[in-house]
């Protein structure tokens, strides 16, 4: 059964299963949702205020939620491509949904080892 | 929200791990660091706001509006908003130039204009536009917008890469440097524009950037209560094109693409148009433009 991210502000509120949340990137004081299904969604929270309330709700999942330096928070299950040298890293389920974005080489290294690295542990 | 996670530029880690020795003590340090900020940024809004009143009353005088904002009162309320509007004139740009510290710099003055953010390929035959430059960049891997973009109340972009902005609401224009701006999301809110680019004078000093090229320049700037392009027809270094706009008198300027970048405007004279880099648009699909056009 899916977890569910409750993001309340005074005026409105955001209620997403965390396995819809495909990254969700830093914008100063605000940060962008992208889904699965495409959409984005904006709150006005820092990304770190997103991570905390990530590891607070989402007990069971939270764990998939990986954050990559100041500006992104990534869901590992969506990784499907890393690549150092070009600093690609590709988000996607596979089916209709596809991101590439752009990070630097060591914070991809860093992922890449902790991707191994957990895979070595199996 | 008391916490924030504190991480580094190219830390990696899982969102809940066991990660958290010392942070604490950093965060204790971050708290006091950023109270600090405040507290002068607090003083240095009392005092550009004083400085503003007592000793530039004319900015306010030509065309300028204060925008009252709602996210972030003391950044919006301390943009200071640009039309050109004056009577006398037809809807036209205005060339003029100067010699400063060698530097030649041509200087765009639109009238009486809307501007706003376009993204595609522009029509230089489209005669409703009377000045057009490629505003934001673009990553040069896959080619889309570097930083935050608002186009007619659409977000198109995210993220803070340069620390200048440009937001248009109507045909209001203002510039600017900041981290967070809540024009960003005012944009959104009012079908308004909003771009970031690389600070080149903010509050009449000059900004230093990294880029230690020769280029082509190009900055939307704020000069005499007005707002205009500067320009150089000669490659000059960033930072003494910055001095320079600086000595010009500019109080606040970004930085426009520059180098050949895909620019013209109509010449006040014959209506023609005047290249200001390669004639030919990029073929990119986010290739984005500031415009000015026809009121």
């Amino acid at each position: 059964m899916s977890e569910y991210l409750i993001i309340s502000t005074s005026v409105d509120l955001m209620r997403t299963a965390s396995d819809s949340i495909v990254f969700v990137s830093s914008d100063g004081n605000y940060s962008s949702f992208m889904f699965t299904s495409g959409d984005s969604r904006i709150v006005t929270l820092q990304l770190g205020q997103v991570e905390q309330l990530i590891a607070k709700q989402l007990t069971n999942t939270r764990s998939n939620f990986i954050r990559l330096g100041k500006s992104l928070i990534i869901n590992r299950n969506y990784i499907n491509y890393i690549n150092v040298p070009k600093q690609q890293l590709v988000l996607s389920d596979e089916h209709s949904s596809t991101h590439s974005l752009t990070a630097s080489r060591e914070m991809l290294r860093n992922l890449k080892n902790i991707i191994e690295k957990e895979l070595e542990q199996q | 929200m008391k916490e924030t996670y504190e991480i580094g530029d190219n830390e990696v880690r899982v969102v809940g791990g066991d990660d958290d020795k010392g942070r604490k003590p950093r965060l204790r340090r971050i708290i006091i660091a950023i109270a600090a900020c405040v507290a002068l940024a607090a003083i240095a809004v009392i005092l550009a706001v004083v400085l503003i009143q007592d000793k530039d009353p004319e900015t306010h005088g030509i065309g300028t509006t204060d925008v009252q904002g709602t996210a972030n009162v003391a950044t919006a309320a301390d943009s200071i908003w640009f039309c050109n509007t004056d009577n006398s004139r037809a809807s036209e740009i205005a060339l003029s130039d100067t010699l400063i510290d060698s530097i030649n710099l041509q200087i765009l003055t639109p009238y009486n204009v809307s501007p706003e953010l376009y993204v595609g390929q522009i029509d230089t035959a489209d005669k409703s536009i009377l000045f057009a430059s490629q505003a934001a960049d673009l990553a040069r891997d896959r080619g889309k917008i570097v930083g935050a973009f608002v186009c007619a109340g659409e977000p198109l972009s995210w993220g803070l890469s340069k620390k200048g902005y440009c937001a248009i609401f109507g045909d209001s224009i203002t510039v600017g440097m900041a981290e967070n701006s809540p024009l960003f999301e005012q944009a959104t809110d009012v079908g308004g524009y909003f771009f970031r680019q690389y600070p080149a004078v903010s509050n009449g000093k000059m900004v230093e950037n990294k880029p230690q090229n020769s280029s082509f320049r190009r900055a939307l700037c704020t000069l005499n209560g007005k707002i205009c392009v500067i320009f150089t027809p000669d490659r000059v270094l960033m930072n003494d094109f910055s001095t320079a706009l600086v000595k010009l008198g500019v109080k606040d300027g970004i930085f426009l693409v520059g180098s050949t970048a895909h620019g013209w405007y109509r010449s006040p004279d014959n209506d023609n148009v005047v290249q200001l880099g390669f004639p030919r648009a990029p073929r990119m699909k986010n290739v984005n433009y500031l415009i000015f056009r026809r009121q």
